[in-house]
């Protein structure tokens, strides 16, 4: 896919011109059959300009010169017709335009058919039905997503992205006491299908702790509704980062009244909390969504939003930044080709410290130990909830009982108040998808940490 | 290319690449999109697609490519790919196209967008906003336009079309006063025209009004147990879980707790739901179901026994029940003989649930999560705004015990709700 250069360069409204393909191939199998078995592709142009401060937006399912002609015309038709009844002024977009990014990531490795996808589910499928007969339902779903972007802007930036994922989900289910229990884990991560699986012995002893955990599970009580002292494992704490603080400190909810908004330079968590939207490297690794060009052809940067306890700043694309008066961030992100950019995480982790997990559990007297989030929600109070799939109580520093389904939360500048203990080591969570009218992959990280939050259960 | 030759060549392409029953869907989308930002007009987006779905069926194995590359290399690349999934697939006798159908066409809605009819709307709910509920942020509004063009054809001699035109209403808003924010909330309405202003549209001016009431939210009093009075708006939070039992995933995997309730009580008898998308009241109908099966109106629950599952002719085959005539959705709950006041006046202690933020219910019912934008119910009468306050209980038994539904519906163009109390909650 090659964007064949369109000069912006004398438009005198700011211009964006982007190419993009999404594909995303999909396998599912409940109980053995192919219940699922498709491929998807989202192909097209789009543009967007600015004027008089409005956007105009279009896009076609077409990407031949005509096409691009077509959606640069009406978007810009677009933005005059909306710019000369808004009446709003807000001046020049900031510019930092990056040019000759191409980070393409294709595997190496020789190309699965679907045969070879479908057998190697199928391996996966039969072991458990085999191995483990308790085991009553069983989906195993693969997904693979490969988001290729090329981007001009009349501010002179070009870039040229392909960034994939895979995602393989285990989904077991078991009957007790004639109620179902379920335990779902997601494997993969950045990277196409070749690069993440090979073997699928390689995932027999996961299989085996997932099992293990699902039959505790079954036999678990329900948490004790309350505040409760919780150590979060480093598999939850990313979701942690990107509920309660990545979504609170978008510069877009900043604007629409968040309370992060009045806090940038104050204490809002213990000087354990370091907090940052990573944009493609962390702590020398690559991320999972690593993203070098946003869709404004901004330079991506990190942004440390949370530094030992201090609220640092926020996320932005050109506007909100021109709206505060900062540079952008790099943040401004769009799903598909149709959809405009906004402010989006890249990969947004905490900051591992100096404790070990061992010794966190050991000092909580009474609490919970959660270990598996599902899906969460922030709010511009602050406040968070995610769902726990898997948690255990924690008595007198020891494990006990694993408990069923719960919902944590709390409002995060309190919560992150009580942080008390933060681990040494981190883990990247591999199949985060946000929802902000569009979805989006994105990345959430972090260590274990020890807090007090709110549990729901009886 | 238009949808009824793209679809046929679709079809044609796959027989001729080598599947044994061959089913296309194509659709045209046409969409424009006013949005507002922080109170004040934003963007205008425009966007036009082409989209095919293609499935292939190779002795009883299936693939489905969709794309949107809609030219003739692209169909005949689409229709290669599609027959070759299938044959790296696994067979299963469920697999099956749609069986032969008469022929129907059908239509609903404008035919074309008022751009400066959506910008009349968009500009007066914003002065409505500045003039009744100044205290409150329009964080984002969006106002849409969007007809579809759907056709579907098969080996079968299937041809079902509709064009469907109809403008969508959403905004998300929150309350601000100097450092104190409330919750964001948010609420939509879809509609065939645009005569009325947006305000006076589902539950807008409400929840834009209750926003500035919940600037001094208090947290609960206690733990205890009492009763949900549930909110239109909030309504699909829990019905959503409930009717995924009922649904072809539930049901295949056999985890549905409702798998031998056919035909039995499963909720209180003053429970009716039912799904009617070709309800008149409907702003956008469906006509035929995704997998090619005309659509009817149908009880799912009713007075609260079960009276069919949401299967597709896939989860029926597989399953051995009968299949549904509607993709579920168009949802329509009986409202009840008590007027919403007295329902509330009705609860000792509890909880008006405006909208519910919480982990995905379990597949035996149980759920946690937040009350957001909701209200103290003590003695009958609606206290204070409720912050960091969790609701957790069962779904089933919940709905079993239904206390109460309201006289009053709202009508979200998509979907008619009234106000429902659910006793014996745990609140915290």
């Amino acid at each position: 896919m090659v964007l064949e250069h369109f000069d912006l360069s004398g438009r005198t409204d700011y211009t964006e011109l982007r190419r993009q393909r999404n594909t995303m191939a999909s396998v599912s199998l409940t109980n053995g059959n192919v219940t699922g078995n498709a491929s998807q592709e989202h192909a097209g142009v789009s543009a967007r300009v600015w004027h008089a401060g409005a956007w105009g937006f279009a896009s076609a399912g077409a990407d031949d010169r005509g096409a691009i002609d077509r959606v640069v015309g009406a978007a810009g038709d677009n933005a005059r017709w909306l710019g000369t009844r808004a009446g709003r002024d807000l001046g020049a977009l900031p510019s930092r335009p990056t040019s000759g990014v191409v980070q393409v990531f294709e595997t190496s490795k020789p190309r699965w058919s679907r045969a070879q996808t479908v057998s190697f589910l199928r391996e996966l499928d039969e072991h458990v039905a085999s191995r483990y007969p308790q085991v009553t339902a069983r989906t195993v779903a693969l997904s693979c997503l490969d988001m290729h972007k090329q981007l001009q802007t009349s501010d002179g930036a070009e870039s040229d992205q392909l960034i994939p994922r895979t995602i393989l989900a285990l989904v077991f289910t078991v009957v007790r006491n004639g109620e179902p229990v379920r335990l779902m884990e997601i494997h993969g991560g950045f990277g196409q299908l070749e690069d993440n699986f090979d073997d699928p012995t390689a995932l027999h002893d996961a299989i085996a702790k997932q099992v293990a955990h699902l039959e505790r599970k079954a036999a678990g009580v329900y948490a004790r509704a309350g505040t409760h002292d919780l150590v979060l494992d480093a598999s939850l704490a990313g979701i942690l980062a990107h509920e309660a603080i990545g979504h609170t400190t978008e510069a877009d909810l900043v604007l629409g009244g968040s309370v992060a908004g009045d806090r940038v330079g104050q204490e809002v968590a213990t000087e354990l909390v370091s907090l940052t939207d990573f944009a493609h490297t962390a702590l020398g690794q690559q991320c999972p969504v690593p993203v070098w060009v946003d869709d404004e052809g901004v330079e991506a940067q990190d942004v440390p939003i949370i530094e030992k306890g201090v609220l640092k700043g926020f996320m932005h694309t050109k506007e909100t930044a021109l709206r505060f008066g900062v540079a952008p961030t790099g943040n401004a992100r769009a799903f598909q080709y149709s959809d405009e950019p906004l402010v989006r995480m890249r990969n947004t982790s905490f900051l591992p410290g100096d404790s070990s997990l061992d010794d966190m559990i050991a000092s909580v007297e009474r609490g919970y130990y959660l270990v598996r989030p599902s899906n969460g929600q922030a709010d511009a109070t602050s406040e968070f909830m995610f769902g726990v799939t898997l948690g255990y109580e924690i008595v007198d520093g020891k494990l006990g009982e694993a408990i069923k389904d719960t919902t944590i939360s709390g409002v995060a500048f309190d919560v992150l108040r009580t942080v008390s203990m933060v681990s040494d080591d981190m883990q990247w969570e591999c199949g985060g998808m946000c929802g902000k009218k569009q979805p989006i992959p994105v990345g959430m990280g972090g260590p274990a940490i020890k807090c007090r939050a709110h549990l729901g259960g009886r | 290319m238009d949808a009824d030759v793209l679809a046929e060549r679709a079809r044609d392409a796959l027989v001729a690449a080598g599947a044994h029953h061959a089913q296309a869907y194509a659709v045209d989308t046409q969409r424009e999109e006013l949005n507002a930002e922080w109170n004040e007009p934003s963007l205008l987006r425009s966007t036009f697609e082409s989209r095919v779905v293609l499935i292939a069926l190779v002795d009883d194995k299936k693939g489905a490519v969709s794309c949107n590359d809609t030219t003739e290399d692209g169909i005949q690349r689409a229709a290669a790919q599609a027959v070759q999934l299938a044959e790296g697939s696994r067979p299963d006798p469920a697999n099956a196209i749609a069986p032969t159908q008469a022929e129907a066409s059908f239509e609903s809605g404008p035919s074309a967008p008022s751009l400066d009819g959506m910008h009349e709307r968009m500009v007066e709910l914003l002065a409505h906003r500045a003039a009744h509920h100044p205290k409150t942020t329009l964080r984002s509004v969006v106002i849409d336009y969007t007809r579809r063009r759907r056709v579907l054809v098969n080996t079968n001699g299937v041809r079902l079309r509709a064009t469907i035109g109809a403008y969508d209403f959403v905004a998300t808003f929150s309350a601000r006063r100097e450092a104190d924010t409330s919750s964001f909330n948010y609420t939509g309405v879809s509609r065939k025209d645009l005569d009325r202003p947006v305000a006076e549209l589902g539950s807008f001016d409400r929840l834009m009004g209750e926003a500035a009431q919940q600037l001094d939210p208090q947290k609960a009093p206690g733990k205890f147990t009492g009763d949900l009075v549930v909110t239109p708006d909030c309504l699909g939070s829990f019905l959503s879980p409930l009717t995924s039992y009922l649904s072809d995933d539930a049901l295949i995997s056999g985890t549905s707790v409702f798998a031998d309730q056919l035909g039995q009580r499963i909720a209180h008898p003053s429970l009716t739901l039912r799904s009617l998308p070709r309800w008149d009241g409907l702003a956008v109908p469906c006509f035929f179901t995704r997998d090619g099966q005309l659509t009817e109106d149908c009880d799912v629950i009713a007075a609260g026994v079960l009276q069919r599952f949401l299967l597709s002719r896939y989860g029926a085959l597989k399953t051995g029940h009968e299949r549904a005539p509607t993709d579920g959705g168009s949802w329509v709950v009986e409202g009840g003989e008590t007027p919403l006041d007295q329902l509330i006046g009705q609860v000792e202690r509890g909880v008006l649930i405006c909208r519910f933020s919480g982990g995905r219910p379990t597949p035996s019912g149980d759920f946690s999560g937040i009350a957001k934008n909701s209200f103290l119910i003590e003695n009958g009468r609606i206290g204070p705004a409720l912050s960091e306050t969790m609701v957790s209980g069962n779904l089933i038994r919940l709905f079993e015990q239904v206390a109460g539904l309201s006289k009053e519906r709202v009508d979200f163009g998509d979907a008619l709700l009234p106000w429902v109390r659910l006793p014996g909650v745990t609140i915290s």
